[in-house]
């Protein structure tokens, strides 16, 4: 029997100061804490400490796998790490994390620099890397840390995201002769670049710390070393590309909507869910919503959403559950998943 | 569909009163018209026609009819 790849668990890690909507009707005079709730769908969210960086977060994450004993670090063949959000420019943050958890040096390692579509993307690799001779035993991780992006009066991104780590525990499984992991469909567009980007910082626009010519000012909320979003732009982007995402995934799995027990989506946000549940007609009670107090995790939303569904035993072993991921880049990916 | 119809989802898709909508009624002075009324028309129009709308042009819309000229095809 052949072994597939199979996730075994799935923890997370957020970080203790909370931002709620009472703190952002203060900041915001404009708002209320009732109508950025019933805007956004979110009640707080996280964000890291100014010392506390993504590797932090997804090292505690982590740490949460081994505690539960299921597998020690030495048994570690593979690290992904997917974020935005890296402790430095270079090295990788997977190597700082593969120090900091005290994984062999023979660990397979790397980071994925994706966002919203990160933790499709990572698990369809993990799954290929496993399957394909280099290792039997995953540990992949998600972190971000976007807060640290913000201009704290941008309207447009503050009351929507946090900050958070996962780890999934990712192993080669022989029990039954399915595979646990797959069908994937992917996509890109980086005609979207432009509405959800960070502009200077890195090497095509060094950034106010580098800018002779003065134009760059940290005290200006639209200052390109920011995080910006055109909320509209990634609307309609979503709308167009999701059901034709889905589309694709059920074509190539020979499956309907009947067949998924459970879709998670990325929690981008839960008016946007809403719309998308009834364009695709998939019943509330196969539709899962966590974001509530934690806002936008950014990779991190779908494995937050399954692990506290899990938890509360909403999703479960034997389950066949449906991820999307779509967002920065733009970039998008779908899969099925058997838990 | 026609346009009274239309303007009467709108009204739904905005919170707003039943029939405070005329077709010249500026975008700018009904409350609910933020960007989470923004992205709701667009919704609606998604809904209703299939049609996803850019949000440019949404964005030189200045009333309701504005908003009628953007599905127009659709109207009867």
């Amino acid at each position: 029997m052949n072994r597939k790849a199979r996730i075994r668990k799935i923890s997370t890690f957020l970080p203790e100061q909370r931002l709620t909507n009472d703190e952002l009707a203060n900041r915001f005079e404009k708002w209320t804490s009732e109508n950025i709730f019933q805007k956004t769908g979110i009640k707080e969210r996280r964000f890291s400490k100014e010392t506390e960086t993504a590797s932090d977060l997804a090292v505690e994450a982590a740490q949460k796998i081994f505690d539960s004993g299921i597998v020690k670090p030495s048994d570690i063949d593979i690290l992904v790490m997917c974020t935005q959000s890296p402790d430095y420019i270079l090295p990788s943050t997977s190597c700082l994390v593969q120090n900091r958890l005290g994984l062999p040096t023979t660990t397979l390692t790397f980071d994925i620099t994706l966002g919203c579509s990160g933790y499709v993307y990572g698990l369809s690799i993990v799954k290929s890397l496993l399957e394909n001779g280099n290792g039997s035993k995953a540990l992949f991780l998600t972190g971000d840390t976007y807060t640290k992006y913000f201009h704290s009066m941008d309207e447009r991104v503050v009351p929507l995201f946090g900050d958070g780590a996962t780890a999934t525990y990712i192993e080669l499984d022989d029990s039954k002769d399915i595979d646990w992991m797959g069908p994937f469909v992917y996509g890109t567009d980086g005609k979207g670049a432009c509405n959800l980007r960070i502009e200077a910082g890195a090497c095509r626009m060094p950034g106010y710390l580098a800018d002779p010519s003065g134009k760059s000012d940290p005290k200006k909320s639209d200052a390109p070393e920011y995080l910006h979003m055109n909320g509209p732009e990634i609307f309609t982007f979503s709308l167009r590309t999701v059901p034709e995402t889905l589309k694709r995934l059920f074509e190539k799995s020979s499956c309907t909507i009947d067949d998924i027990d459970m879709f998670v989506f990325h929690q981008a946000n839960e008016y946007m869910l809403e719309v998308l549940r009834k364009k695709l007609n998939i019943p509330k009670e196969k539709f899962l919503i966590e974001m509530t107090d934690v806002g936008n995790t950014v990779s991190s939303t779908i494995p937050i959403a399954m692990e506290r569904a899990i938890a509360k035993s909403t999703i479960h072993e034997g389950m066949k559950i449906g991820i999307v991921g779509f967002g920065v880049g733009y970039s998008w990916a779908a899969g099925l998943l058997v838990l | 569909m026609k346009r009274e119809e239309v303007i009467t989802e709108i009204e739904t898709a905005l919170n707003a009163e039943p029939n405070s909508l005329t077709v010249l009624r500026k975008l700018k002075e009904i409350e609910t018209y933020d960007s989470v009324g923004q992205l709701s028309v667009i919704a609606l129009f998604d809904a209703l026609f299939d049609t996803v709308i850019e949000p440019k042009d949404l964005a030189e819309c200045k009333t309701i009819s504005d908003l009628l000229n953007l599905v127009k095809d659709n109207l009867s």
